[in-house]
């Protein structure tokens, strides 16, 4: 590969960073970890880019490399990213009486508790932005299957928060005035 | 006597309460809800996408871009 193309990669590397970062922290609630899966994934990446196709979907690539390190570390080292002391759990508060009291730090938790392979396609169809070909691409599953898992995704938030109707959503205290998520 | 749901198990208290509540059922296909839904996990995954990047991934390109071009 030539000079230029190794820089391109370098600029094409750093504009994803954000999104892979963010990937990440969605992926597993230990910042420092998510972080090592990033840097894990540069260098996959970096050391695999000959065998990436130009004009093919870069973040998508990008992703499905982080992913299958993270689950293959899960794996490999046991690593509970899904709260086994159920701390979370437990501090969510009770819905079933009150009303539009949903904040942020709620969602959060709820969010932490979903399965793993619904977390990941909310975070990638509902936050990150991408279709669900790229979705079904990255996680190696039929689109169907993408379908399926968003769809019990929601209902699983919505029972965690013990939410009933978009009335449940109260203001946001945490909102920061600012909804910039990437799209395609 | 009833039963005072304070003394209760937190986790039983939540979701009998939920399943009680014929009104709040979950009903994600709601298109409001689906809306505010995707609302906050947007707001969520914005305040993960500004955050500052540690340097240690710049550094790291850098690294194997200068190593690449030796």
């Amino acid at each position: 590969m030539s000079e230029s193309a190794g820089l391109d990669w370098h600029t094409k590397l750093l504009e994803l960073l954000p999104n892979l970062r963010a990937f990440a922290n969605s992926l597993c609630k230990d910042t420092d970890y998510a972080d090592d899966l990033v840097q894990q994934t540069l260098l996959k990446a970096w050391k695999s880019r000959y065998s990436f196709h130009e004009g093919s979907n870069l973040k998508a690539w990008l992703f499905a490399i982080l992913r299958n390190t993270f689950l293959t570390e899960l794996r490999k080292r046991k690593y509970e990213a899904e709260d086994p002391d159920d701390e979370l759990q437990n501090s969510l508060t009770s819905r079933g009486g009150q009303q539009g009291h949903m904040d942020m730090m709620d969602f959060e938790l709820a969010l932490s508790k979903l399965p793993q392979e619904q977390r990941e396609v909310l975070i990638l169809v509902g936050a990150e932005g991408v279709s669900y070909d790229e979705a079904a691409l990255i996680c190696g599953c039929a689109i169907g299957t993408i379908k399926s898992r968003m769809n019990r995704a929601r209902e699983k938030l919505c029972e965690l928060m013990g939410v009933g109707g978009a009335e449940d959503f109260g203001p946001d205290k945490s909102d920061l005035g600012q909804n910039t998520v990437a799209t395609n | 006597m009833p039963d005072d749901p304070s003394t209760k198990d937190p986790k039983k208290v939540r979701y009998s309460a939920i399943a009680s509540d014929e009104t709040r059922r979950c009903s994600a296909g709601e298109p409001n809800l689906e809306k505010m839904i995707g609302d906050r996990l947007k707001q969520y995954y914005a305040t993960r996408l500004s955050q500052p990047l540690p340097d240690r991934f710049l550094d790291l390109l850098n690294h194997l871009a200068k190593k690449e071009a030796e």
